[in-house]
């Protein structure tokens, strides 16, 4: 039961770093980023690579960060100046292309996937157990989300929030929309690539399909739920869609209907929040 | 001191500005005319918003033409918008505050700083209060405040006054002609006669995109072109 509980508070613990990094770029500068997972993805192969490549740990956590990273700032230059559909349209077809390339490359092993992931090393320690990798995880993740809540409450995320607001008022102001914006996108996507490697490393097996839009659109109802430009409503929102469908293995359902039983349960949670809440449970902005 | 020749932009077919020729150079100047004439586009040429199709712009001896709006602002030309550009969802220090993002200190003093450009500008507010909870005519006095914070010495003024309260008129009087005093140079563009006719030192008169004239209040009120074009008998 421990080694269960333990389980839920590691992916609870990624995904909240996942989906503060996503809440930053949508919620707080309002890119609608539907390419976010791509970064997720990059971050747990580039990792994973890394490390089944003899890299330390630590040194392909922190690649997996800036090659994410990296990728994000290069996303932002030709689409800097799209906004609303069509932005949410050209970034959802870069996590196509990305997914498309995972399936297809051979280092990734396409559809296959990459099995036998190492557990990360520390200091020669395995970190194997489920309780080491929930404090591992842990300290990884209070560094994250401690560093993305100063960025967000610093000058520059002041920035950040008013060119989400208006962006020709920012420009007439001596703001670079373009450097704010591809900054943003930079942090946004290593967070993001150092959520991937926390996921790898502790599902020890990674496939083009962890990656799809089907884990966008979860990752996305986490900070819909929780509300947008709000890092207590990612974190709130991370731990009710994590814990959300787990009573259902308990209540003996057979296993064909445990899936549609999930999907039905976020359904009903995410239009009782858009009908009763609609900038969510902790939102300070709506997404338009 | 701007200056700009022939200038033209067009959107589509429509010729928004038409070989424009314009000096700004006194303390307090007005655009005006009729709906259609292009003077907003003027305004979005001068502050790189719009690029002209044709032509050159003067700022200080420095060719501004193809500048970007960012950097414009950096050349020293601060405006404000037809319709308010406030950052809703932040406070009127965040909004003001935006401004200063150059600056790298943010101690104390900013704050007094802060509080003395909402109280020039006559905004009586809690810092705090967000501002997307403002009404229209106070949104423009913020607006007016966080293009003062650029510490900027020309101030480009889109329809200050339009739609706000009879009362707000006189503040922003009061505030524009306040700012030669500090060295700053206003150019606006509006509707409401008295108030052009009685700050202004210099008016340009727009027309299908060009200049029709250009001279002091009593000039524009006898010229017979203006009269027929705009102001009427």
């Amino acid at each position: 039961m421990m080694s269960y509980l333990g389980h839920l508070a590691i992916l609870i613990i990624i995904y909240s770093i996942l989906a503060v990094s996503l809440d930053l770029a949508v919620g707080r500068g309002g890119i609608l980023n539907l390419g976010h997972i791509a970064f997720f993805g990059i971050g747990a192969y580039t990792s994973t690579l890394l490390v089944m490549n003899s890299v330390p740990f630590l040194l392909g956590l922190l690649g997996a960060g800036f090659l994410a990273g990296i990728t994000g700032f290069i996303l932002a230059l030709p689409t800097a100046r799209l906004s609303g559909d069509y932005l949410a349209v050209a970034t959802l077809g870069f996590g196509f292309i990305v997914e498309s390339l995972m399936r297809n490359l051979s280092v990734t092993r396409g559809a296959l996937g990459i099995p036998g992931i190492p557990k990360p090393s520390l200091l020669g320690m395995e970190i194997a157990s489920n309780f080491s990798y929930l404090v591992f995880a842990s300290a990884i993740a209070g560094v994250s989300l401690f560093v993305m809540h100063r960025l967000m409450h610093s000058h520059y995320g002041r920035l950040v929030e008013a060119i989400r607001d208006d962006k020709t008022a920012a420009k007439s102001l001596g703001v670079s929309t373009l450097s704010v914006t591809s900054l943003t996108l930079f942090i946004a996507a290593f967070f993001a690539g150092i959520a991937g490697s926390l996921y790898a490393h502790y599902i020890t097996f990674i496939a083009p399909g962890m990656f799809n839009l089907h884990e966008l659109i979860f990752v996305f109802s986490i900070i819909i739920v929780g509300g947008l430009a709000s890092f207590r409503g990612a974190i709130v929102g991370a731990i009710i869609m994590t814990l959300l469908p787990e009573p259902l293995r308990f209540i003996g359902l057979p296993s064909s209907i445990i899936g549609p039983a999930r999907q039905m349960l976020f359904a009903i949670l995410l239009l009782s929040i858009i009908y009763f809440k609609p900038k969510g449970l902790f939102g300070q902005v709506e997404l338009e | 001191m701007i200056y700009g020749s022939n200038i033209s932009v067009s959107f589509g077919g429509v010729h928004a500005l038409k070989n424009c020729k314009f000096t700004i150079e006194e303390d307090i100047t007005s655009i005006i005319g009729p709906n259609g004439a292009g003077k907003t586009t003027l305004f979005n040429t001068i502050t790189g918003h719009v690029t002209p199709d044709t032509g050159t712009i003067m700022s200080k001896d420095e060719d501004i033409t193809h500048t970007p709006p960012y950097r414009i602002v950096r050349q020293g030309i601060a405006r404000t918008f037809q319709e308010p550009h406030v950052f809703d969802n932040l406070s009127l220090r965040e909004n003001i505050l935006v401004s200063r993002h150059n600056t790298i200190s943010f101690d104390k003093r900013m704050k007094e700083e802060v509080s003395d450009i909402l109280h020039r500008v006559g905004l009586a507010k809690p810092v705090d209060m967000q501002a997307g909870e403002l009404s229209h005519g106070q949104k423009r006095l913020l607006e007016v405040a966080r293009a003062l914070a650029l510490d900027n010495d020309i101030l480009l003024l889109d329809e200050p006054t339009a739609g706000v309260h009879p009362d707000l008129v006189d503040t922003f009087k009061d505030i524009i002609t306040s700012l030669p005093d500090d060295g700053v140079s206003v150019c606006l563009i509006e509707h409401d006669m008295d108030f052009v006719m009685d700050i202004s030192e210099e008016i340009l008169v727009l027309k299908t995109g060009s200049v029709l004239a250009t001279g002091t209040p009593e000039e524009i009120r006898k010229d017979e072109a203006v009269l027929e074009a705009y102001l009427g008998p």
